[in-house]
């Protein structure tokens, strides 16, 4: 399952009901607020919060179906970036027909790394999340699921499922005001999952996507506006779509 | 910063990563002479300073945003750089001789191109892959002599064959080209969204735009000359198929080339008979020969862009053909809005105009846009607070005062006639803004319309703030006399501005629901709640015209008092005010009594558990109704109704099925009753004129929107009685009908009113 900025691919349809063998390993934890580095050259990312056991992954990869299902949910490992940014980018690019450069994983994973986790099975990488969290036109903190990605014989056994609620966990323990996404809108499968988790469909964005298909954002509000302050309130349109006019954006309007 | 972090930012700047190209390297005609001495090798300088980078250590400038990040592609990799791709173009023979079957086939393939680029594809995807489009792009102004498909060096030496394609096909391309420019030039002009309606880019190709159309027009005529001398050379059918192919770019190379920049008529002749010929083409395509040879991805390695290798884009023939056949008919009754009586049958073609089943082309948004508006003139007669007026005047009949041509003569400051114009004059610029805002939002595809509308009410409803104030001024101005309440318990006056300023906030508000269920935005779940408010606000608009029409006599008869003549036309005109807002509230009423049937409909369904809500174990019920109302949340009026209200009114916890289903079906059969009375009214009275077919289809739509809505409740009635359900109220009827499932349809009904199809399962 792969859910993308730009170009998502199909989805099997996640199944809800989780798998009775699936087992969490770590528990999001409680990060502390991590401002927006400003600094040109951000200084490296260090792991916060206490050592915990990191699942190191098997760059070969297989494509025979699973056969046991020890499969555990890891956060992603900034000192592990070598070996796993790899199949990161492998399992998502497989699923995309336009793989992103390596520049957009550093940009998620630099500054949002522990907003990434990771689903292993036997050491294999099978799933993976990237998302990020930032204050968004100077009001709501905003999280972002940018990809979301099931490598095939894993799909339809909540693993998605499993992995962006991790990630909306994160989200909640960083305070976050609210969770928006995009998504094509024939990936029925995708939005059946984030709507079973609570998201509404806000916008319906035509031909946001380079192969001219049209994608729904999708948002989650966590607090009330008296509390957080959520952004929009009909003024600004996200992103560069309201700046579209004549400019040639190129790829997908994100933000 | 470390010593470190600083060598490395100095040697990026270095670099110069983060200077723009010059655009004059684009557009100079060859790369600049750059002799040796202008290079220098960096490798060394550059491995030093990423060596002193960790892995995975982001170089970031702070204006760096996520949007350049997927935008950045990877150089060598096969999948993002098309410098990569083979050079297939380059071993292309242009001049080749063809068969006249492979003309015709190559010349099918660039309609559908063509159209594929029209509905909103890249050239680089469409047209410029073709090779011989490419053979004749020039990246400077060339002289058309010098703009040729080069010479043939092999050993085919069919005269006919080779002229077929320097007399037919070479002009029939440059004609192509020139229609493209023609078509950016046009839609360059207006409001359309780069990229997501339409892409203009040209790759710093240039378009024959140092050419004008009739010039290439002259290359066609002697394609048709030269057919005519070689008729005898080909099949009879070939000849028809490959002369008509000619006579249609011809005529749309005219068309393109005039738009709608002439007298209606004109116009209107010019796009009926351009679609008449296209669907002549159907016909003849059989005989095409398939030419793939003559079309490559490969292109896009030479071409200026910043995006990776993209597919063909194909469409079948057919589509291109029809979407072309509607697209010119779609053009060719633009004229009619110059027509229009008044701005209100302007607004209902307006209105209408996007929600055509074949979704008019941007190029056709961006000519009724042109017809709409041009330098600084609404629709060829009015300035902006003109339009203003006369739909204050036909919609809320105001006192005549305000908008007395003898105000514009005062010129007392103190006087009462300077004193209302001025007011007025603040009216008209201000609300001319807002309603000249309205009609080109409403061009706009239909998603984008939604999103805009969400902006677009937060002005009207300032505007309507400030209207308020003016027309409390104006009142004392004019000494109007107020009427009373209908329970005499209030002094009223007409508040003509605010009122009209009102009203089309209203309608807005609705239409941001309505394109709710038309996008597709509202999941079944929310059907009764979104369609209790749509209710809401056709109450407001219902009542807010009631108003309205209290007015129009009293009004009437201030405006008829001084002579006969007067009296007579003041009868006239209010007369017609009447008709108009009796229809607006009779439309209302039925959406209204609709959506109600809707609401009662899905509530029950949803307590019966054939609408299921997702487990949203994620945030909260309220949270999600604040982000759903979002849009309305800062409204003054209307307003946004506090969520335990909002529940209360949609769920009807304590009202049993069967009585909610009563009330549902007596809803529909108001609505159906009512809308086939509106079905027989003549279009005029409907404010349709210009538009009929599409204002019937879409009372058409309605009425079978209601009829399915009617046969579900009929349906649910009888499962409910079996089940046993009847007087089951909301907790009581908790998911208990088994057997029974929906299926939405949409096809076919009133695209904001899906209709459930209730089956057993």
């Amino acid at each position: 399952m792969t859910i993308g900025l730009a170009q998502p691919s199909s989805l099997s349809t996640p199944n809800n009901s989780p798998s009775p063998i699936q087992t969490v390993v770590i528990r999001p934890r409680p990060l502390p607020v991590r401002s927006t580095p400003t600094a040109p050259v951000c200084p490296l990312n260090h792991h916060h919060g206490p050592t915990l056991f990191v699942a190191r992954i098997n760059l070969a990869m297989t494509d025979s179906a699973p056969t046991s299902s020890q499969i555990s949910y890891v956060p992603y490992d900034p000192a592990q970036e070598a070996t796993q940014l790899e199949s990161v980018r492998e399992l998502i690019s497989s699923e995309l027909s336009e793989p992103y450069s390596i520049y957009v994983y550093r940009y998620f994973l630099y500054q949002w790394g522990d907003l990434c986790y990771l689903a292993v099975d036997s050491g294999q990488l099978i799933g993976v999340v990237i998302s990020k969290l930032e204050v968004h036109r100077g009001a709501a903190l905003r999280g972002y699921i940018a990809m979301l990605a099931v490598r095939h014989q894993y799909r339809g056994r909540g693993i998605a499922t499993k992995l962006v609620q991790l990630v909306i966990e994160a989200m909640v323990a960083r305070n976050a005001d609210e969770i928006a996404l995009e998504t094509e809108v024939t990936n029925v499968a995708a939005i059946k999952l984030y709507e079973g988790l609570g998201f509404l469909r806000s916008k319906h964005l035509h031909r946001y996507y380079l192969n001219g298909n049209s994608a729904f954002r999708l948002v989650l509000y966590l607090r009330p506006s008296n509390e957080g302050h959520h952004c929009e309130h009909n003024q600004g349109e996200e992103g560069l779509n309201s700046e579209k006019l004549h400019q040639g954006c190129s790829v997908a309007d994100i933000y | 910063m470390s010593t470190d972090t600083h060598l490395i930012l100095q040697a990026l700047s270095s670099l110069e990563l983060n200077n723009e190209p010059s655009m004059a390297s684009f557009q100079s005609s060859s790369p600049p002479a750059l002799s040796d001495k202008d290079f220098r090798d960096i490798t060394d300088e550059f491995n030093a300073a990423s060596d002193k980078l960790e892995v995975g250590q982001l170089v970031k400038n702070t204006n760096f945003t996520l949007f350049q990040a997927v935008a950045a592609l990877e150089i060598m990799d096969a999948k993002m750089d098309s410098g990569l791709l083979e050079p297939e173009y380059e071993s292309f023979e242009a001049a080749k001789p063809r068969e006249p079957e492979e003309i015709i086939g190559i010349m099918d393939r660039l309609l559908c191109h063509e159209t594929a680029w029209h509905l909103g594809y890249a050239l680089a995807q469409t047209l410029f892959t073709s090779l011989y489009i490419d053979k004749l792009l020039p990246t400077r102004p060339l002289k058309i002599t010098e703009m040729t498909f080069g010479e043939y060096k092999g050993d085919d030496d069919s005269k006919i064959g080779k002229e077929l394609v320097s007399e037919v096909l070479y002009p029939y391309c440059l004609a192509l080209i020139k229609c493209c420019e023609l078509v950016i030039r046009q839609i360059h002009q207006e409001h359309i969204y780069e990229e997501e309606d339409f892409i203009t880019q040209t790759y710093g190709r240039r378009l024959l735009d140092f050419y004008e159309a009739e010039q290439i027009s002259l290359f066609l005529d002697e394609a048709i000359q030269w057919l005519s001398k070689h008729e005898a050379d080909f099949v009879p059918e070939v000849y028809k198929a490959l002369k008509d192919r000619i006579w249609i770019r011809q005529r749309l190379l005219l068309g393109f080339s005039l738009g709608v920049n002439a007298p209606g008529s004109e116009v209107t002749e010019q796009w009926t008979l351009t679609q008449e010929m296209i669907e002549s083409l159907l016909k003849t395509h059989s005989l095409a020969k398939p030419v793939d040879w003559a079309w490559s991805t490969s292109i896009q390695r030479k071409l200026a862009s910043q995006v990776p290798p993209r597919p063909i884009i194909d469409i079948p023939f057919k589509d291109a053909v029809d979407k072309l056949k509607s697209a010119c008919h779609d053009i060719s009754t633009i004229p009619r809005i110059w027509e229009a009586d008044s701005p209100s049958n302007v607004l209902s073609y307006f209105y209408h105009f996007m929600k055509r089943t074949h979704t008019p082309l941007p190029y056709v948004s961006s000519l009724l846009q042109t017809a709409f508006s041009k330098n600084g003139m609404i629709l060829k007669k009015f300035r902006m607070h003109e339009l203003v007026f006369e739909d204050l005047k036909d919609l809320c009949f105001p006192l005549e005062a305000l908008l007395d041509e003898r105000n514009k003569s005062a010129e007392a400051p103190h006087s009462v006639a300077f004193q209302i114009r001025q007011r007025m004059n603040w009216f008209g610029e201000h609300a001319g803004r807002s309603f000249f805002e309205l009609f080109r939002i409403l061009t706009q595809n239909r998603a984008r319309l939604r999103r805009n509308l969400c902006h677009t009410i937060l002005d009207w409803d300032t505007l309507q703030v400030e209207a308020e104030e003016v027309d409390n001024e104006l009142k004392d101005l004019t000494n109007e006399k107020p009427q009373l309440s209908a329970d005499c318990s209030q002094e009223l006056f007409s508040f003509p501005l605010s009122s009209w300023v009102y009203y089309y906030k209203i309608r807005q508000m609705e239409l941001i629901h309505l394109l709710g269920f038309e996008l597709d935005i509202y999941q079944p779940h929310e059907f009764a709640g979104m369609y209790w408010y749509l209710q809401h606000y056709l109450r407001a608009r219902i009542s807010h015209l009631t108003r309205i029409r209290n007015f129009v006599a009293p009004n009437m008869k201030s405006a008829g008092q001084k002579n006969k003549e007067k009296e007579k036309s003041a009868e006239e005109r209010a007369k017609r005010t009447y008709a108009w807002l009796n229809y607006l509230m009779m439309e209302g009423t039925v959406v209204h009594d609709l959506a109600a049937a809707s609401t009662y409909l899905c509530t029950v369904m949803a307590r019966l558990g054939l609408i299921k809500k997702p487990r949203q174990p994620y945030g909260t019920d309220e949270l999600r109704y604040e982000l759903r109302m979002k849009p309305f949340l800062t409204i003054g009026i209307p307003e946004v109704i506090p969520f335990e209200h909002f529940q209360i009114q949609v769920d009807m916890e304590f009202h049993d099925n069967s009585t909610l289903l009563e009330q549902a079906r007596l809803s529909c059969a108001d609505a159906k009753k009512h809308l086939q009375y509106l079905i027989k009214l003549d279009p005029s009275t409907a404010r349709a004129p210009i538009c009929e077919d599409d204002h019937k289809l879409n009372m058409s739509q309605l009425l079978r929107s209601c009829l399915g809505v009617g046969i579900a409740i009929m349906k649910l009635v009888g499962e409910v009685e079996e089940a046993g359900l009847g007087n089951a109220t909301g907790e009581s009827s908790e998911g208990k009908l088994d057997g029974v499932v929906i299926e939405w349809v949409r096809e076919g009904y009133h695209k904001s009113f899906p209709v459930p199809n209730v089956k057993r399962g």
